[in-house]
């Protein structure tokens, strides 16, 4: 069934199929989350006020766009406005949690988890309108031309940002290479 | 290759667009230059790190939270319903109107809009690019009333009484269109 149809068939009262939507979406919006937020317990929460608030407005859902550009829409504005009224910054690398991977020995997996905190560093520090479009492309995999119908910006701004970020991202890890621990 | 260009390749690179040739030089710069290789692992690295799909996925139960959590949520979705087709006639005829209301204005007002628009630095440029326009405008008008003035031998009256009658009646009929429209409008 296409999601339209679902939509069409909780619009007329059978709630009951929204569960197919979120099954369908619940990692696309909790990854886009995650990946701004870096708290699973957050992401969490927001995830699922995403899909009230998907829920409560479902009328207003446009055909013209598909329903992923809507929903990532919708998580990406709620993440702002969240950050926003929060008034602070998403947890520091160093507040997360260690999780020791089970491949390898403890040693490769702390340099790899050290590694993976640079990184999410170096993410965290870009400001939201970089953030939102480089985690859209390279995590999600959306054209620019997706991620302009997701932020509703035009063509060449999305591409500017994503530039921008790339090299704002190069510049973060390449200055706290010294100090850091990760090999090339 | 510059290091310059070796940075627009490896753009090209992570938007999934290398050409295998391209793919090639970029693979020869890195390898002779330093920084560059340093930049390209550093990209690299930061791209596999978005990739890693690990930890992604949303918690067991997701689904069920959700549900619970909308089941009391009682909502009177408003459905859009099609435009009625007297609607769209109704607003395609108050544009029209409208436009063609505007249309007669300023083919029998344009000398006075001209000078009103020659006078104003911002529309001064363009206004004058429009004189012949208008010229032509005025000899075709000319046309029409000295042919009217030949039908009818009281034609400049004629001409003059259909001015006065014109207007205020497309204007009428215009704003009444667009009241059918908004009253139809509001009514849906």
């Amino acid at each position: 069934m296409e999601d339209y149809e679902i939509i069409q068939c909780c619009l007329q009262g059978k709630k009951e199929m929204f569960e197919e939507l979120v099954s369908r979406y619940k990692n696309l919006v909790y990854s886009i989350i995650l990946r701004m937020t870096n708290d699973s317990e957050e992401a969490n929460d927001l995830a699922q006020e995403v899909f009230i608030k998907v829920y409560r407005n479902l009328d207003k859902y446009e055909p013209t766009y598909k329903f992923s550009t809507w929903i990532m829409r919708i998580t990406t504005n709620l993440v702002i406005d969240s950050r926003r009224k929060q008034k602070q910054s998403t947890i520091s690398v160093e507040e997360m949690p260690y999780e020791p991977s089970t491949e390898g020995g403890p040693e490769e997996a702390y340099l790899r988890q050290e590694k993976s905190n640079e990184v999410m560093d170096a993410l965290n520090a870009l400001p939201d309108m970089y953030r939102i479009p480089i985690i859209l492309f390279h995590q999600q995999g959306l054209s620019y031309q997706e991620i302009s119908d997701v932020i509703n910006e035009p063509l060449s701004k999305v591409k500017n940002r994503i530039f921008r970020a790339r090299k704002m991202l190069k510049e973060y890890l390449l200055n706290s290479k010294e100090g850091g621990i990760y090999g090339m | 290759m510059e290091c310059n260009h070796a940075d627009k390749l490896m753009m090209k690179y992570m938007d999934g667009i290398l050409t295998m040739e391209e793919a090639q030089k970029l693979n020869f710069h890195i390898t002779e230059c330093e920084s560059c290789r340093e930049s390209f692992f550093t990209y690299q690295m930061v791209m596999d790190e978005l990739r890693d799909e690990s930890a992604m996925k949303a918690p067991d139960g997701f689904e069920s939270e959700v549900m619970a959590k909308i089941k009391d949520i009682e909502i009177d979705y408003k459905l859009k319903e099609p435009m009625p087709i007297e609607n769209i006639s109704a607003m395609l005829w108050g544009v029209f109107s409208l436009l063609f209301g505007i249309g007669v204005l300023l083919c029998i007002y344009n000398q006075p809009v001209l000078k009103f628009l020659l006078e104003n630095p911002y529309t001064k440029d363009w206004a004058q690019a429009m004189i012949p326009t208008m010229d032509l405008l005025n000899e075709y008008i000319n046309d029409i009333k000295t042919k009217l003035q030949e039908f009818v031998s009281d034609g400049g009256q004629i001409f003059t009484v259909v001015k006065m009658i014109a207007v205020p009646v497309l204007t009428v009929l215009a704003s009444i269109k667009y009241y059918i429209y908004r009253k139809k409008k509001v009514e849906i």
